[in-house]
């Protein structure tokens, strides 16, 4: 008999966490750990298009709803869940572990969601602990950063909510399927809002300033989480649009770009969510079921890599406490079992065959040829020239050979390690059989990825790739800086404002209050001695009435004297 | 790198660029580039360096700051 496993797996994270804090201190980690697989195992035996509704006032909602585009999306959710589990197993902070599970459940309720508000409530869940996860690094950069990231959610949060709304209004059904491209302002609105949490680019900025200002367990959630899930809404609400085209292309070119400038290890890896996520926007936006098929397969393997890659990188600086290329160099001989894991994920984001990268990433390339879209498929295979660069040769040329700046790193707890292992596992058994992650896809796959054109253009690509970077590696290495990228017209702005606001109008304030008083000041002084009005000489002096009265009898007796002067004069002329 | 890294990366290229003219192009992946020989050659190598050059001048030009360029805030 099959089980019967027809339980929203979001709200199993949602009572983990709510458990969690109770238990005692030793059984946290691995409850920690237990309950994404649980979630997993109820996503792997959820029956195909089991659903379960409830009624809230006058609406039907869908609070769960399995098919085949969301199981995938379920499984790779709750399996990165209890990988990133594994790699903060030596955490002992409870908050952290409530924040992930917390996390979690938001996206796997938003995978499952059958109707919007469903959706926003999931949706919105995920904002507060992935905030709480960039809080909790403690530095002041994190603090401010985290703030930025909760304020641009909540922005997007806000977008996608009055979208809804207005959907709502005009189709009267709150169930999420595709909409038609075209003009309804409700549409925009809804995909603004997504976009934003998928880091379209321009509306990318939150992603590139916090991720490598959070915790090194708690960036592993997020290199997984928010943008695929947004991902996953592009490719179960948006298929066909257009624009999304143009948009993912530019995602994974600035990325690229960026990533290139970027002298913070974790900052290279968030650049590249970003470049990779445009693959993912990109097979949105084609639509063609290939296409779809392309970028679901892309997102559950970039899900496995990016968050071997972010594990990696966080290893680093959990175990040397530095994260910037010009401070770090040389560390190979100190750690080459997390620098080999590292290269399995890095292999597979640049699309080495037998990993992982090279059967999803070549399936959404392949998708954009097939539906001729020539100019996108050309400048998709130039990204990967540029992901190759930062993450198969700049960073890790530059963490573990390069220059050897003698540092001696920690060892990392086993954990983190076994976490990386299980990532990089799956990297390459997708990469060797991948008729296993195929067989999960939305759509019937007609791709092979192992044929010879598709090895030759490949091995072609990375072999003058890495010709080009050894001769140049010297321009490519870390440069001390930071790099401006669309943050600052809020960032610089917000100085501004607060220049004008606060700092100006409360010096403006102080100008105007020392006149004040300084004017009452010489009031009071002028009414004390209305002399002053005259006499310089009279000055700050209060008034004193024997001040002037010499001079006043001398007035007087002058004037005296006068009058008798002249009475004398009168009297003889009379 | 050592000598016998290169050797294995020059016989990994030389692999790649003959192993282009053993089987004809997938059609359904039919584009004009197809028709130029070692054409993904070429477009690693110029695309590397094409990223490189353009990153890095726009870092020069106004993308680059001093590390506490935001201290303020």
């Amino acid at each position: 008999m099959p089980i019967d496993a027809t339980f929203p797996p979001a709200l199993i994270l949602l009572a983990g966490a709510l458990l969690l804090p109770l238990l005692p201190r030793g059984f946290r980690s691995p409850f920690a750990l237990l309950v994404p697989l649980i979630a997993l195992g109820l996503v792997w035996l959820a029956p195909s298009e089991g659903q379960v509704t409830l009624r809230l006032m006058d609406y039907q909602l869908v609070v769960y709803k399995v098919d085949r585009l969301s199981r995938v999306f379920g499984i790779i959710f709750a399996l990165i869940t209890a990988i990133g589990g594994l790699f903060a197993f030596h955490v002992r902070e409870s908050a952290k572990q409530v924040a992930a599970l917390l996390y979690a459940a938001g996206a796997l309720g938003v995978t499952f969601a059958g109707d919007y508000i469903t959706l926003f409530v999931f949706w919105e869940l995920m904002s507060l602990p992935s905030t709480y996860l960039i809080w909790a690094r403690g530095t002041r950069e994190s603090e401010k950063a985290g703030m930025r990231y909760l304020m641009f959610h909540v922005f997007g949060g806000g977008l996608l909510f009055a979208g809804i709304l207005a959907h709502v209004s005009e189709v009267r059904s709150i169930l999420v399927e595709p909409l038609a491209a075209g003009n309804a302002i409700s549409s925009w609105l809804i995909l603004a809002g997504v976009c934003l949490n998928a880091a379209v680019v321009p509306l990318h900025a939150w992603l590139s300033d916090a991720y490598p200002k959070a915790t090194v367990t708690g960036a592993v959630f997020m290199s997984a989480l928010t943008t695929k899930t947004a991902v996953y809404v592009l490719l179960r609400v948006f298929p066909g649009w257009e624009i999304l085209i143009t948009l993912g292309v530019l995602m994974a070119l600035y990325g690229v770009v960026f990533a290139v400038l970027a002298n913070d290890i974790r900052e290279i890896c968030a650049y590249h969510i970003i470049s990779q996520v445009g693959y993912m926007v990109t097979g949105a936006g084609i639509g063609t079921e290939m296409a779809v098929n392309g970028a679901t397969a892309h997102a559950f393997s970039h899900i496995l890599y990016k968050a071997l890659l972010f594990m990696g990188a966080g290893t680093v600086l959990h175990t040397t406490g530095k994260s910037k290329l010009t401070e770090l160099g040389g560390l190979g001989k100190r750690q080459p079992v997390i620098l080999w894991l590292y290269m399995i994920g890095a292999f597979s984001i640049s699309g080495f065959p037998l990993f992982n990268g090279f059967v999803s990433k070549s399936m959404v390339i392949a998708a954009a040829g097939a539906a001729h879209y020539d100019i996108a498929m050309l400048l998709l295979l130039l990204a990967s020239v540029g992901t190759f660069l930062s993450l198969g040769l700049k960073l890790p040329y530059g963490t573990w050979f390069g220059e050897d700046r003698v540092l001696s790193p920690d060892t990392p707890p086993r954990n983190m390690i076994l976490a990386m292992a299980a990532a990089a596992f799956f990297c390459l058994l997708h990469g060797i059989m991948p008729g296993l992650l195929y067989d999960m896809l939305p759509y019937k796959v007609n791709f092979a990825p192992y044929t010879l054109p598709h090895l030759v253009e490949a091995s072609q690509i990375l072999i003058f790739t890495f010709v080009a970077f050894w001769m140049y590696r010297s321009k490519v290495a870390g440069e001390a800086g930071i790099t401006l990228d669309v943050d600052w017209f809020y960032r610089r702005p917000a100085e501004w404002a607060r220049r004008i606001f606060l700092e100006d109008l409360e010096r403006a304030f102080d100008k105007v209050e020392s006149m004040a008083i300084d004017a009452v000041r010489k009031l009071v002084l002028f009414g004390n001695n209305p002399m002053a009005l005259f006499s310089r000489s009279a000055g700050d002096k209060g008034f004193s009435p024997d001040a002037y009265r010499p001079n006043l009898q001398m007035l007087i007796i002058l004037a005296l004297f006068s009058f008798i002067v002249l009475s004398v004069c009168g009297f003889f002329l009379s | 790198m050592n000598v016998s890294r290169w050797i294995l990366l020059g016989i990994a290229a030389t692999a790649s660029l003959v192993g282009e003219f053993l089987m004809p192009h997938d059609p359904a992946h039919d584009a004009w580039w197809n028709s130029i020989p070692a054409f993904f050659a070429f477009y690693g190598f110029i695309g590397c360096l094409l990223i490189i050059v353009f990153a890095k001048s726009l870092g020069k030009l106004f993308l680059r700051k001093r590390e506490n360029y935001y201290d303020a805030d």
